[in-house]
């Protein structure tokens, strides 16, 4: 088991974001992390990132109490942008590779310009959909174990979201394990091994998407609709 | 350590700029008002860079304080905490660049108003003049009683008080941002539990001295410090250094 | 490629794949995509892609040279049994809807004699 997550409880002030979320994932799959706004993916994420605390239950990674050592081999990728407002293209691949041993910075040189980033260009100048794209060069070009990718195709235009894709199945090598939260159900479908469904902060259910539409046909959609 | 200390220099390169700008035209209305014989220029200046110091002080003193706060109060932190840094390192390395920038800005000043004023000196009053001045200077040190083992004591001395201001700053952001997260009114509790641990701070400080052989304890310094003034501040700074660290791994969520 | 999304995944590459090497567009012998391509040119993972291929090999589709690659089948005769195959299975749906709307063997037949594509014009 790479990641356990046992009856993980967070409150913030009065409402509770994750409630006794017990979830465990395999070594080399890739996840879908789905469930409505709110629901806690998000805080989920960042626990098993490490930049939230638990308020109750605890995360074992390989096996131990998660520490921030493990940040090492964890590329976690937030939804919102978070680069230094000062920062330039080229600062994010210098900031990565003084910080993750794991980062592979002429990958990242060769991401970025192939997405149309130059490296002189101000990180906080960039369009959203541009933003996203850095976000995801910088994440991907660690070879690290586990990904966890917060919304990694929100609001980016439907060429962009397939570049995206291509350069997330690069980089899953069946060794790696992705955790991918999103809406956009029907772009994930066909290469998503487990949807995650999460419902008010708790599992709902957790499904292997090919024996499923082997079982009962049903395509993810129709399972969303009838698990949430 | 150090890549973490370059960032967080970085980060406060703004302000760093700002008060050079600031400087850098005090001087040059002072140099006019050398040239051009104007003592209005000259004597505005002169005040200007007085205030502005005062002001630069207390600034920068704090800064680091600001930083911290501002850096979890947005999605920045993400850039700290997604790290595979312990939080002892991430403090440390606010704590140092917070001497740095101090020392930073602190030595840039003396050194451009040092120059400027014998310059001035000596463009007036020429070579005799300027002279007098470094030897007056020196007098002051001497008949002040004034010597390098004192000097370097305020200097231990002060340092000491500035780093539990700051000390007092990260542990009350951490409790404000551990106790209230998300709300806006983190910043204003931050100041009031900033004042709060002050305030705790002296009490058990006058407890302290209730105890006979503290309160009999000798002055030392310029500041009219005891000894045990020193052991006690320097104690508190470790166990503010200590309960921020430990809050910060335990409860913190960014 | 556009999915059945109720429909195995692994299921429908293959079949694309088979329609490939039917119509020509991979040649006997000829290196198959390794399966970090396969994974990233049709949208599964790399564990969908490793079954794609196993299943191919199990029915002799295809092979794997170790630390080379999987390459498509050198035999003529499967190439022909998989064209066979594959049309026998369009066929037999094919009969099957028809004889679902009543026609016999012999109208289809006739029918199919009568049939025009698109752009053929009457003589």
């Amino acid at each position: 088991m790479m990641l356990e997550c046992r009856e993980l409880t967070k409150w913030f002030g009065a409402k509770e974001a994750v409630a006794g979320l017990t979830l465990n994932l395999d070594k080399g799959k890739i996840y879908g992390l789905l469930g409505e706004n709110g629901s806690g993916k998000t805080t989920w994420m960042k626990m098993a990132a490490g930049l939230t605390k638990p308020g109750r239950g605890e995360i074992l990674y390989e096996g131990h109490p998660i520490g921030w050592r493990d940040k090492a081999s964890i590329a976690y990728m937030a939804t919102e942008p978070f680069f230094y407002d000062f920062m330039k293209v080229s600062d994010v691949g210098e900031y990565y590779e003084a910080f993750f041993d794991d980062f592979d910075r002429k990958k990242y040189e060769e991401t970025t310009k192939a997405m149309g980033l130059e490296p002189d260009m101000k990180v906080r100048n960039l369009s959203s959909g541009m933003s996203a794209k850095l976000k995801l060069a910088a994440t991907l070009a660690r070879k690290a174990e586990l990904y966890l990718l917060d919304e990694p195709l929100n609001g980016i235009d439907y060429k962009a979201r397939e570049e995206i894709i291509s350069l997330i199945l690069e980089e899953a090598d069946g060794e790696n394990t992705f955790v991918i939260s999103t809406h956009l159900l029907e772009e994930v479908e066909s290469f998503i091994e487990y949807a995650i469904f999460i419902k008010d902060g708790h599992l709902a259910d957790k499904v292997n998407l090919e024996s499923e539409r082997m079982k009962s046909g049903r395509s993810l959609t129709e399972l969303y609709t009838d698990i949430l | 350590m150090g890549k973490l200390i370059k960032y967080e220099l970085r980060k406060q390169r703004t302000s760093r700029m700002v008060i050079f700008i600031a400087l850098a035209i005090a001087l040059i209305c002072f140099w006019a008002g050398v040239l051009f014989m104007n003592n209005a220029l000259m004597g505005g200046s002169v005040a200007a860079m007085v205030f502005g110091a005062v002001f630069v002080l207390f600034y920068t003193g704090i800064e680091g304080i600001l930083v911290f706060n501002r850096d979890l109060r947005t999605k920045q932190s993400y850039m700290l905490w997604m790290l595979p840094r312990s939080i002892w390192e991430i403090l440390g390395a606010k704590f140092i660049s917070a001497i740095l920038q101090m020392l930073i800005v602190f030595g840039v000043s003396c050194a451009a108003v040092g120059i400027s004023t014998a310059g001035a000196v000596l463009t007036i009053g020429g070579l005799s003049d300027f002279l007098r001045m470094i030897h007056e200077t020196s007098k002051v040190f001497v008949q002040g009683g004034l010597n390098w083992g004192d000097l370097i004591s305020l200097a231990f001395l002060l340092f000491l008080a500035w780093t539990l201001i700051i000390m007092t700053g990260f542990l009350a952001v951490i409790l404000a941002r551990t106790v209230l997260v998300k709300s806006r009114f983190a910043g204003l509790l931050a100041v009031i539990l900033f004042f709060v641990i002050n305030f705790v701070i002296e009490r058990v400080y006058d407890v302290m001295y209730k105890i006979p052989f503290i309160a009999a304890a000798n002055n030392v310094g310029a500041l009219g410090w005891t000894v045990w003034d020193v052991i006690f501040y320097a104690a508190v700074c470790l166990a503010l250094f200590g309960a921020s660290g430990v809050l910060a791994e335990k409860k913190l969520s960014v | 490629m556009e999915y059945n999304t109720g429909a195995p995944i692994y299921l429908q590459v293959i079949n694309e794949l088979k329609k490939k090497m039917v119509k020509g567009e991979l040649k006997p012998g000829e290196k198959m995509p390794s399966s970090r391509d396969l994974a990233v040119e049709y949208k599964v993972n790399q564990n969908t892609a490793a079954r794609i291929y196993r299943e191919m090999e199990m029915q002799g589709w295809c092979f794997t040279r170790r630390g080379i690659g999987t390459f498509v089948s050198e035999e003529e005769n499967m190439f022909r049994d998989l064209k066979k195959e594959m049309a026998s299975e369009l066929l037999k749906n094919f009969m099957h809807e028809m004889s679902g709307l009543g026609y016999k063997k012999d109208d289809i037949i006739d029918q199919i004699a009568d049939y025009k594509e698109d752009g053929e014009n009457d003589a």
